[in-house]
């Protein structure tokens, strides 16, 4: 059985059975099913005068793309923002709302 | 008592304790396991050793069945040897986690004292239990002696850590019969024990390891365009593949240890029999008496022990059937409701009779589920049944042949 | 002491004790001796469920000059031992005894004939409980008949020998074994044939 490899589950492309591992293992790698950024429609804009960097945000957020540290306001990753809204469902003071994306 | 090095000790022993002295003489890393009757005392024993540091493992003691797979989820994935004991409830508790392990093809171990499920409650031998989950993706295999309990678990880590196999492995015995029956136990020297199995590789299953160092994620989501029916049929092919390996596995164990173990079943005066009853578990090594008295009287009989029921012998089970036997009977020490006979493995033999090149004859049989005594002379009555229907084409017809399967025992008043 | 080989490849025994007065162990100990004495194989099991302290319960020794490949309960005894003679009283136990070519032996100071068992049987009888009492062989009161009964045992079957029950006595309890080889000593010599 082979060893686990780097290939990320979105490439996987294996055309035999023959080549795949006995389990499916991923290593770490950023953005492994690809620039999930593409799939929004709408994007979280933040206030930063209303934002009380609580952080509440950065906790919620399914995807990781909150960037932020005790005390700052937090910063967003378009690349991986998949434009989910629940960011600005938990926002304490309704700094985050959602825009919709230019064609 | 301790195993010294270098020197072979017989010791009267329950089925438990040999089991937990397989476990022991395994140098398993790790133990997990939750008491449940008939089982308790493999894990008394085993806390036992650890306790008294005669077994350097970590025991992991958790609050279910369903944690105790769980941890051994874990400890196998870091490449520790993992070992288990259950029955009954708790075998059935730990279903989803079972799949868990054989998913992930990682090499654990555990032993099952078989008993009847509840309700009612019921603790004695009955294979129901191991049969309800015969589908999860671990080899089973049948130790139908205190010996045999023994030594398939030092088979076992050799065959599931096979690096083309990679799959978990039951072993089964009988609630009481077995478990708690005390007969003599031979235990090799720790040093040829070593010999022929090594303690797993340092750096883990090549596979997968978990290893903070080199962070994975494994088993999260599979889109159904992808791999997961292809990893699904590496496991079959596995288990197909693993036949071979047991076998081999065997023969070496037998060179090193002395011993006369068969591969995927046990033949026991079949080569010119007309009748034979094909049975698993202490039934089947007992139905060898009947054989042999019968065969004084001049009754061409024989007998068949399904040794593994995954992977399926299906290939020795063709070749008696293309041979010469004109009638068989299969014994199910379990029941698996409204399939086609009411039992889990005479359905499944009797699946191969049409593979078969000739007419063979069948009766499927439930008995001694729930721990009732089966003797020798009870087995010497299926005979004789199997022997009317070889002589006169009679099957039997009273009223404990119930939807074309005889429930052996079946109380049907005076 | 020499060991009368019998003709028959199994010696069957049934133990009728009550949960608590050690009947499972005396099995195990007894197959542990006949071990020791150089039988091919022996085998004990005992038909416990769940824990029932005071109620009667079987356990089967088998022993053997061949490999025993039985794994049933004993349902036809050479052998009987009765660890009180109050449970010769109890219909499933009488009822289980063979009505002859068996030997019966019962904890009993004496048995008149109404004891309910056939005259077609050897029967025995030792005094365990005043043996046990005598030697303070006791646990939370009540008298450990079931080591002096593996004395008693050997004094009327000669199936195992006193040297091995002995041994196996002495690795078991180390030390404190003495009063329990005392006690097998006593029974064999106090166990008489009543017919």
């Amino acid at each position: 059985m082979g060893k686990p490899d780097n290939k990320t589950a979105a490439s996987s492309g294996y055309s035999s059975w023959r080549e795949i591992p006995a389990v499916p293992v991923s290593v770490p790698c950023k953005g492994s099913i690809g620039a999930t950024g593409e799939w929004r429609t709408f994007r979280p804009v933040l206030d930063a005068e209303v934002c009380i960097k609580c952080g509440i945000c950065y906790l919620y957020c399914p995807d990781g793309v909150m960037i932020y540290k005790e005390g700052s306001i937090p910063e967003i990753n378009y690349t991986y923002c998949k434009g989910c809204g629940i960011c600005v469902a938990v926002c304490p003071k309704e700094a985050l709302k959602m825009v919709r994306e230019k064609q | 008592m301790k195993n010294e090095q270098g020197k072979e000790q017989t010791i009267i022993m329950s089925g438990n304790y040999a089991a937990a002295w397989g476990a022991k003489c395994s140098r398993v890393n790790v133990v997990s396991a939750y008491p449940i009757t008939p089982q308790t005392t493999v894990v008394e024993k085993l806390s036992e050793f650890v306790d008294k540091k005669e077994l350097d493992a970590n025991y992991i003691r958790v609050e279910s069945e369903h944690s105790v797979m769980a941890a051994l989820v874990g400890s196998s994935m870091t490449g520790a040897r993992s070992f288990s004991a259950t029955s009954g409830q708790g075998l059935l508790y730990m279903t989803e986690m079972l799949h868990w392990v054989s998913s992930s093809r990682l090499p654990v171990v555990a032993t099952i004292a078989s008993r009847g499920i509840a309700p009612p409650w019921n603790i004695w031998a009955d294979y129901t239990d191991i049969l309800s989950i015969r589908d999860c993706g671990w080899i089973i295999q049948f130790a139908s002696t205190h010996q045999e309990i023994f030594d398939s678990i030092l088979m076992a880590y050799k065959i599931a850590e096979n690096p083309e196999i990679n799959l978990p492995y039951f072993i089964v015995y009988g609630g009481f019969i077995q478990s708690h029956t005390s007969k003599p136990v031979r235990i090799p020297s720790q040093k040829i024990i070593d010999d022929f199995l090594p303690p797993p590789p340092k750096a883990g299953w090549d596979h997968i390891n978990l290893n903070p160092d080199n962070p994975i994620t494994h088993g999260n989501l599979v889109m159904p365009e992808q791999e997961y029916l292809d990893f699904r049929f590496l496991i079959q092919d596995a288990m197909v593949k693993s036949k071979e390996k047991i076998k081999k596995t065997i023969q070496g164990f037998n060179t090193e240890f002395g011993r006369d173990y068969k591969g995927l079943v046990e033949l026991y005066c079949c080569e010119d029999a007309d009748v034979v009853v094909i049975a698993y578990g202490a039934l089947a090594e007992q139905n060898k008496i009947a054989v042999d008295q019968l065969r004084a009287k001049g009754q061409k009989v024989g007998s068949l022990k399904l040794r593994y029921i995954r992977p399926f012998p299906t290939d020795e089970l063709l070749e008696l059937f293309n041979g010469v036997v004109e009638v068989i009977g299969v014994v199910d020490r379990g029941t698996a409701f409204g399939n086609p006979t009411g039992g889990p493995i005479s359905t499944e033999v009797m699946s191969l009779l049409c593979r078969a090149r000739r007419k063979v004859k069948s009766l499927p049989c439930i008995w001694g589920i729930g721990g009732r005594n089966v003797t020798v002379e009870d087995q010497i009555g299926l005979y004789e049944k199997l022997l009317r229907i070889k002589n006169k084409n009679e099957y039997p017809t009273d009223e404990t042949c119930q939807h074309g399967t005889v429930w052996m025992g079946l109380k049907i008043g005076a | 002491m020499v060991i009368e080989k019998t003709k028959l490849s199994n010696n069957e025994v049934t133990f009728f004790s009550r949960g608590g007065q050690g009947g499972i162990t005396a099995c195990q100990l007894l197959a542990e001796a006949a071990f020791q004495d150089g039988y091919r194989d022996v085998m004990s099991v005992p038909q416990i469920g769940a824990e029932r302290r005071g109620a009667p319960i079987r356990a089967f020794l088998i022993i053997s000059q061949d490999d025993i490949r039985t794994i049933s309960a004993v349902t036809n005894p050479d052998v009987v031992l009765v660890f009180d003679e109050a449970m010769l009283k109890l219909p499933p136990i009488i009822n289980a005894i063979p009505k002859k070519n068996c030997k019966v032996i019962v904890n009993a100071e004496s048995l008149n004939g109404n004891s309910g068992l056939s005259k077609n049987i050897e029967l025995y009888t030792f005094p365990g409980t005043s043996i046990a009492m005598g030697l303070d062989l006791t646990l939370e009161g009540l008298p450990l008949v079931n080591v002096p009964i593996l004395g008693a045992f050997s004094g009327a079957t000669n199936l195992v020998s006193m040297d091995s029950i002995g041994t196996v006595l002495k690795n078991k309890w180390k030390a404190k074994a003495e009063k329990n080889i005392e006690s097998i000593k006593l029974a064999h010599e106090k166990t008489i044939r009543v017919y």
